[in-house]
């Protein structure tokens, strides 16, 4: 779908019946929501069952794809998806399915030492604005070359782990092996080259797997192989363009960049499939440890931002991970929604029943802010988020998005009322004017905060630990 | 030999790749840091910032001039990041000796942010203030960034940055430094002591590129060209809002490429924003690598000066950006 599809196309292809079946008011709403990606058209009972409208369907469904391939990687009720992707600027729409990081494990490892890493990358996981950071798939390397070792390996992720897998070898015959280790599963098989791809080929079909197409710094290569295996069949690609540090930095950047281009700019859709880059090739190159996770950190970064779509990488370090998680995060937020973080109580430090209760506006950066100043303030604090559909709290007070009837519903929820022996609320001081209707409406004595959170701690100590209010009930 | 692979090898043949080459009307403006004797200042040397003709990173376009990389430096840090003392050591109770350090590790700009001047913090007197500049002067002979209060929200503290600002292009005519943050709320006088005193502007505006483009047309009605603004939209720390960073800058510099000349400044990326961040502290964070990943993402989306706080994140972005080609612009 390009971009510039606007909903009047998708609702001429429609019914135009406005039987409401899919739950909008009229098929107009609904082509805006289709345009918006917000529905999927199988919504619409008639457009799928009714003969009649069977040609507009498949012209719909056409006009809605999306220019990047969406591949899935799958393994029992798990579904890794990537590509999927409609534009090649974030902010020309949003961008869709986050980077799928995989971390190797080889097959001349030992299997505790498998399991142990197996482990370390299922329970990795950060807490990040109401939601956990976690790392996506297992890539099996084999660096034996020998099908029974590889096998071997690959019994022992699957029975130490449930995440989806990648399985990498340039060698058919021991791909072949893993593979029959996981009969209904899809994992994504890596790699068919000019040399091995007509045996790949056969391996993709037969076990319908999605085929990784790798042609090292070299798009043409890259393109004619995918034109190849587009002919032989297949249809769930993911091209690899290589991918070096050091020297070969800029090349990998340049292909990354140009393939993308190519699709959204050139409408060459040969190349309309995902792109795999495998930082943990700076490991190939000597020198010290520590350098070399710098290096696979910053070019895991520079791909997650320019247009990769699953990375395979070594480092298993929280300092190297922890960055590349947060940016995939940020880059694959939505630009056209406010960013929000989840109404609700949020604990800051350690609280008990004497701490002191604040709200804020559930904005994310207003949240950041406060919750960062509340934690640079060195206490521990209770902060009810409520749901201000986005908006900072200056904004939401002049909308009516923030009201005190919200302010005490959001109480209420929180169950603060249970955490808590004294009755003071905390209020932003840009909501200062709603201090009498939110005391009438939550029952809680109202105390006007600070105007800017930098001050929550000088208002904190003066006014909460200064005259200990909480000691007092309310 | 197989038939499927003859196949492939005239497929190989007959496939091509044009290359998505798009070509572009507008291009970055150039502007100069820091002036020599010879040019009425002080400073050993200038610097360049802007002349980018495409996006970064796209090369097959075209080449830009490589980013111009700045050290920071604090006249007074309430809390310093984990790291900082073991970095740095004491001097950073000390900016003249703090910048003498940085000065040793090769920064193209020295930035000095005079933060304790805000009345809400240590109502540093300008007067005061200025001494410190002159001996920071003193201390390093390349170009100066210098920067007040960079969120000047209260009144207060918008008329004590605007005082700051003015005394400091007044006292250091000619050296052709790069002061501010001016904003759309406060930028006339300080507009006009720069203009008078040949000096480039900082014109901060928020993630929003209708603002910064309209911060740049009253800037230019008040006679100051692009080629004297350089441009903040920094909003936030990796996992702190960068993401709006990111966008609006992209954003603004496909404006600026596509021709409009009010969005043609060159635009900064505080990426020291990311040594403040206060969650994140499990596992230990290796905060000079969370600013290296934070600048790669600022300067593939179009950064054209980044400003860095730890060393070895000025070391490993450097040492990236010599692994590519660069043009003069």
């Amino acid at each position: 779908m390009a971009r510039s599809l606007s909903p009047l196309e998708v609702y001429n292809l429609l019914p135009k019946t406005n039987c409401g079946k899919c739950g909008e008011a009229n098929c107009l709403s609904f082509a805006t929501r289709l345009v918006n990606l917000e529905v999927e058209i199988e919504k619409c009972p008639p457009l799928v069952e009714e003969v009649k409208y069977r040609e507009n369907y498949f012209k719909l469904k056409d006009l809605l794809k999306p220019l990047i391939r969406e591949v899935l990687i799958t393994r029992g009720g798990k579904a890794v998806r990537i590509g999927g992707e409609y534009v090649l600027y974030r902010h020309e729409f949003t961008y869709r399915r986050p980077t799928a990081i995989a971390i190797d494990v080889s097959d001349n490892m030992t299997p505790e030492s498998i399991i142990d890493r197996v482990k370390q990358i299922e329970s990795l996981s950060y807490p990040y604005i109401g939601k956990e950071l976690k790392l996506d798939l297992i890539a099996v390397r084999s660096v034996t070359g020998d099908p029974e070792s590889f096998r071997k390996a690959v019994r022992v992720v699957l029975g130490s782990s449930s995440l989806p897998i990648v399985l990498c070898s340039l060698n058919p015959d021991v791909l072949k092996a893993g593979l029959s280790e996981m009969p209904g599963d899809k994992p994504l098989i890596y790699a068919a080259t000019v040399d091995n791809w007509s045996q790949m080929v056969e391996l993709a079909l037969a076990y319908d797997c999605p085929l990784v197409v790798s042609a090292p710094n070299n798009p043409v290569t890259l393109k004619s192989l995918v034109k190849t295996l587009l002919e032989c069949g297949l249809e769930d690609l993911v091209l690899d363009p290589g991918c070096m540090g050091g020297e070969g930095l800029y090349d990998t950047i340049v292909n990354f960049t140009m393939l993308r281009k190519a699709v959204f700019r050139a409408n060459d859709s040969l190349l309309g499939f995902p792109l795999l880059g495998a930082p943990i090739s700076v490991w190939l190159e000597n020198g010290r440890a520590l350098d070399r996770k710098w290096e696979e950190c910053y070019l895991a970064g520079m791909l997650i931002v320019r247009f990769a779509d699953v990375l395979i990488i070594h480092s298993l370090d929280g300092w190297v991970i922890l960055p590349l998680l947060i940016l995939r995060d940020n880059i694959y937020t939505d630009p056209r929604k406010p960013v929000s973080v989840k109404p609700g109580l949020y604990k800051i430090g350690t609280p008990n029943e004497s701490s002191p209760v604040m709200f804020t506006s559930n904005f994310a950066l207003t949240y950041y802010t406060v919750s960062s100043d509340i934690q640079a303030a060195k206490v521990d604090a209770y902060l009810i988020v409520v749901d201000t559909e986005g908006l900072s709290v200056t904004s939401a007070v002049a909308g009516r998005k923030l009201t005190a009837d919200k302010v005490a519903d959001a109480v209420k929820e929180s169950g603060i009322e249970n955490l808590v022996k004294h009755r003071y609320l905390i209020i932003p001081g840009r909501a200062s004017k709603l201090s009498g209707e939110i005391e009438e409406a939550t029952n809680w004595k109202v105390l006007v905060g600070p105007l800017d959170s930098s001050e929550i701690s000088k208002f904190l100590s003066e006014n909460w630990y200064g005259k200990k209010l909480w000691e007092a009930g309310r | 030999m197989p038939q499927g692979q003859v196949n492939l090898i005239r497929r190989l043949f007959t496939l091509s790749l044009p290359l998505p080459i798009e070509s572009y009307r507008g291009v970055i403006a150039k502007v100069k840091i820091g002036a020599t004797k010879s040019e009425g200042g002080s400073r050993s040397y200038s610097t360049t910032v802007g002349g980018a003709r495409t996006l970064p990173f796209y090369t097959f376009e075209g080449l830009n001039p490589p980013p111009v990389l700045a050290l920071e430096v604090y006249d007074h840090l309430v809390s310093p990041p984990v790291g900082v003392m073991e970095a740095f050591g004491d001097v950073i109770m000390d900016p003249v000796e703090w910048i003498r350090v940085v000065d040793r590790f090769n920064p193209d700009i020295i930035n000095l942010n005079v933060r304790s001047i805000s009345p809400l913090t240590l109502n540093r007197s300008v007067k005061d203030a200025m001494h410190l500049l002159e001996e920071v002067l003193q201390a390093t002979g390349r170009p100066l960034m210098i920067t007040g209060i960079m969120d000047p929200i209260h009144t207060e503290d918008i008329s004590r940055n605007t005082e700051f600002l003015k005394q400091a292009a007044e006292c250091f005519k000619g050296e052709r430094l790069l002061i501010g943050p001016v904003t759309v709320e406060a930028y006339e006088t300080v507009a006009e002591a720069a203009l008078t005193n040949g000096h480039n502007l900082l014109a901060k505006s928020n993630m929003d590129v209708n603002q910064a483009i309209r911060l740049n047309e009253l800037l230019s009605a008040k006679g100051v060209s692009t080629d004297r603004i350089v441009v903040d939209v920094t909003t936030g720390a990796l996992g702190y809002g960068i993401e709006y960073t990111l966008s609006t800058m992209e954003r603004l510099r496909l404006r600026a490429l596509q021709g409009d000349r009010m969005a043609g400044s060159p635009m900064i990326f505080f990426v020291s924003e990311n040594v403040f961040i206060s969650e994140f502290r499990e596992p230990p964070l290796n905060l000079s690598i969370y600013e290296t990943a934070a600048a790669v993402a600022g300067l593939m989306s179009g950064a054209d000066l980044v400003s860095l706080f730890y060393v070895e994140s000025l070391h490993m972005v450097r040492s990236l950006l010599s692994e590519f080609p660069w043009g003069g612009g």
